[in-house]
C-alpha cells in the first residue's frame, strides 16, 4: 500500500491543486452546462428551436405536415449550411475524392459543379451562386435525397438554413428572409409568410466522381473549406462507397414517425421521384437499368425518362418540341424519337436529324428512398 | 467532528495516497479522451487526413466558439493534424466539459477506492460489504460512460434519444457529483476518519 500521511501535513500546493480542480470544474459547469440548459429552458424547453410551432393560420392545407414536424436533435443551424462555398479543379479534387465517391452533379447555365456527398452530409445545404444566380443545393442523408432549388419568386439573394427539424425524416429547411419552413422533398413552404409557395427545382444528378469527371472534365468541385471543421472522411450515418452500409442499407428508420407507409418496396429502395402539377411518379432505379427509355405523362404533360448510362442516373425531360409531343424509343443502344428519327443524347440534346441541337426541357428527378417519397406522396404512380 | 470536517479529511487522505491519486488522474484523463473520441473530436483513421488542405494546425471560424451543433456538442474552432491518420478537433466548451467530467471522475474514483481499502483494513471483509463498497465505483463508471455514449450518438442525430440527450450531460454531472458527495459525507461504521496507518502509529 502506498504510504499515508497525516492530514495535518498537507501542503499548500495540494490545497491549491484541489481548489484549482474544483474551481475549474465549477467554472466549466456554470459556463458550459448550466448556460445552455438555461437558454433551452428560456427558449421553451426544446432543442429544435425551429419554427414548426407557428400557427397554421390561413395555411390549413398543410396542417398535417405542421403536426408532423419533429426535432432531429441539433438546434437551428446546428447543422451549418455552407454560405460561402469554394471550388477547386477536378485535378485537385482527385486528391480528396475516390473514384467511386458519391457526388451531386449540377450542369446549369453552362456551369458544371460537383458537390461531394462526403461534404454535404455534414452541411445539408450549400447556398451557391453558379452563373451569378442563387441556387440552394440540398441533401438529406436520412432520406437519401438531393435537390437543387431556385429561391422563391422575387427572392433572389435569399439563402436557406437547416432548421434542425424533420418531416417524414426529411430535412426541414428554412428561408432566412421569412423563416418559413420547407420540407426538402415537398419543396413547398408549410408555414410562415410563404406558406404554400413552391420552389422551382433544378436537376441535380446523383452519380460517382469518376463518372462525373469523365462527362465533365472541366467541372468545379466543392472544397472542404466550408468555414467549419469536420471530419469529411467520415459519414456519421454509414457508407455509400463501395456499397451502402449502416443506415443507408438497413430497413430501420432513426425517426420512424412518418405520415404514410407502404410495403410495396423495402423502405430504403432507391427510386427517382418526379412531380408535375398534382401528380407524382416513382421510377425504381434498379429496374430502370433494363428499361432505358420510357414515355409517360404526368398531369397531362408528356415526359420521357432516359437512362444515362455514363452517369448511372435517370433523367427526365418534357418530350415536346415546338408544342408537338415526341415518342422516344431505344434501338441498339441509341435513343431516337419515332416522329423524326432524330438521335438524342441521354442529356436530352438532339445529336443528329431534324432536331439536331435542340434541347429538351429537363425535369428534376430526385434520387430518394422509397419510404420518404411515399410518406409525402401516397398517391404516387410507380413506373412498372 | 462535523460531516464537512470528515469530508475534507477523507478527500485529503484519498489524494495523499499516490496510487489513488495517480489512478484517479489516469482514469479521469482516459475518460476525458474517450468522451472526446465518442464525439468525433479525436480522429484515429489510418491512411486518411480529415482536412487535407488545412495543414498541421488551423484555426477556422473563431466566431463559432460558443455555437452548439447539438445539445452539449459545440463547433470546433481549430484542428490539429500532426500525422496522417490522427487529428484532434478543438471545441473549447467541449474541452471544458471533458476536463470537468474527467476531474470529477478522478476525484470520485479516488475517494471510492479510498473507502474500499478502509473497509478491508477494518476487517469487514464479508462479500456483501465488499459489493456495497464497490458500488460507488460501479455507479461512477456507469454515470460517466452511459450518458457520454448517448451524447455521442446525439452528435450524429441518432435520435430515438433526442428528447433525452439535453438532460444526459447534467445527469452525468449530477450522478458523479452525488456519488462523490455521498462517499465524502457518509458515515462508515468502524472505518473512522483517520487513515489506517496514522491510527496504527498512534
Amino acid at each position: 500500500m502506498a504510504s499515508d500521511k497525516d492530514t495535518s501535513s498537507e501542503t499548500p500546493s495540494r490545497r491549491n491543486f484541489v481548489k484549482l480542480a474544483l474551481g475549474l470544474g465549477g467554472a466549466a459547469f456554470v459556463g458550459v452546462l448550466v448556460g445552455p440548459a438555461l437558454a433551452r429552458l428560456l427558449a421553451g424547453g426544446t432543442s429544435g428551436g425551429g419554427t414548426g410551432t407557428q400557427p397554421a393560420g390561413p395555411c390549413t392545407e398543410f396542417a398535417s405536415f405542421q403536426r408532423n414536424i419533429l426535432s432531429g436533435g441539433p438546434p437551428k443551424d446546428g447543422i451549418p449550411s455552407v454560405d460561402s462555398p469554394r471550388f477547386m479543379s477536378a485535378e485537385a479534387a482527385s486528391n480528396f475524392l475516390k473514384p467511386t465517391d458519391i457526388v451531386f452533379g449540377l450542369d446549369y447555365q453552362g456551369v458544371q459543379r460537383a458537390y461531394p456527398q462526403r461534404i454535404l452530409v455534414w452541411h445539408e445545404i450549400v447556398n451557391d451562386r453558379p452563373s451569378g444566380q442563387h441556387l440552394a443545393i440540398t441533401y438529406c442523408p436520412l432520406t437519401g435525397s438531393q435537390i437543387a432549388f431556385r429561391p422563391p419568386t422575387g427572392g433572389d439573394g435569399e439563402t436557406f438554413g437547416v432548421s434542425g427539424q424533420l418531416v417524414n425524416s426529411n430535412l426541414l429547411m428554412y428561408d432566412r428572409a421569412s423563416d418559413s419552413n420547407w420540407p426538402q422533398i415537398l419543396g413547398t413552404a408549410i408555414n410562415g409568410q410563404r406558406c404554400a409557395s413552391v420552389l422551382a427545382e433544378v436537376p441535380l444528378v446523383w452519380t460517382t466522381w469518376d463518372r462525373w469527371r469523365q462527362r465533365h472534365p472541366g467541372t468545379e468541385v466543392l472544397t472542404t473549406e466550408t468555414g467549419f471543421l469536420r471530419d469529411y472522411n467520415r459519414d456519421p450515418y454509414g457508407l455509400y462507397n463501395p456499397d451502402p452500409h449502416g443506415y443507408y442499407r438497413n430497413d430501420s428508420l432513426i425517426f420512424p414517425n412518418v405520415m404514410n407507409r407502404s410495403d410495396r418496396f423495402p423502405p430504403k429502395k432507391v427510386v427517382y421521384g418526379v412531380k408535375v402539377g398534382d401528380e407524382q411518379l416513382a421510377i425504381p432505379a434498379e429496374e430502370f437499368h433494363a428499361v432505358r427509355v420510357k414515355n409517360v405523362a404526368l398531369s397531362g404533360t408528356p415526359l420521357v425518362a432516359l437512362q444515362d448510362g455514363d452517369l448511372n442516373a435517370v433523367r427526365v425531360f418534357r418530350r415536346e418540341v415546338e408544342g408537338s409531343p415526341l415518342t422516344f424509343q431505344h434501338e441498339e443502344g441509341r435513343i431516337l424519337d419515332a416522329e423524326s428519327g432524330t438521335l438524342w443524347s441521354p442529356e436530352g440534346i438532339g445529336l443528329e436529324g431534324s432536331f439536331q441541337g435542340t434541347a429538351l426541357t429537363p425535369i428534376s428527378a430526385v434520387n430518394v428512398m422509397w419510404f420518404a417519397w411515399y410518406a409525402f406522396y401516397p398517391g404516387t404512380q410507380v413506373l412498372s | 467532528m462535523t460531516a464537512w470536517d470528515r469530508a475534507r479529511d477523507r478527500f485529503h487522505d484519498a489524494l495523499a495516497r499516490p496510487r489513488l491519486k495517480w489512478g484517479g488522474i489516469l482514469a479521469g484523463t482516459a475518460y476525458a479522451l474517450f468522451y472526446l473520441f465518442t464525439l468525433g473530436h479525436i480522429v484515429i483513421q489510418p491512411g486518411s487526413t480529415p482536412l487535407p488542405n488545412a495543414g498541421v494546425f488551423a484555426v477556422v471560424g473563431l466566431e463559432n466558439i460558443w455555437r452548439e451543433r447539438a445539445p452539449y456538442n459545440y463547433e470546433p474552432i481549430a484542428v490539429f493534424q500532426p500525422v496522417e491518420g490522427f487529428a484532434v478537433f478543438l471545441a473549447v466548451p467541449n474541452l471544458l466539459l471533458a476536463a470537468s467530467l474527467g476531474i470529477l471522475l478522478a476525484l470520485s474514483l479516488a475517494v471510492a477506492f479510498y473507502l474500499f481499502t478502509e473497509f478491508r483494513a477494518c476487517g469487514i471483509t464479508g462479500s456483501a460489504t465488499g459489493i456495497l463498497a464497490s458500488a460507488p465505483a460501479f455507479l461512477t463508471g456507469f454515470a460517466c460512460c452511459a450518458p457520454s455514449l448517448a451524447i455521442s450518438l446525439g452528435a450524429v442525430s441518432a435520435a430515438s434519444l433526442t428528447g433525452l440527450i439535453p438532460i444526459l450531460m447534467p445527469a452525468a454531472f449530477l450522478s458523479l457529483g452525488l456519488v462523490l458527495a455521498w462517499n465524502l459525507l457518509r458515515e462508515v461504521p468502524n472505518a473512522g476518519t483517520v487513515p489506517l496507518t496514522v491510527r496504527a502509529k498512534s
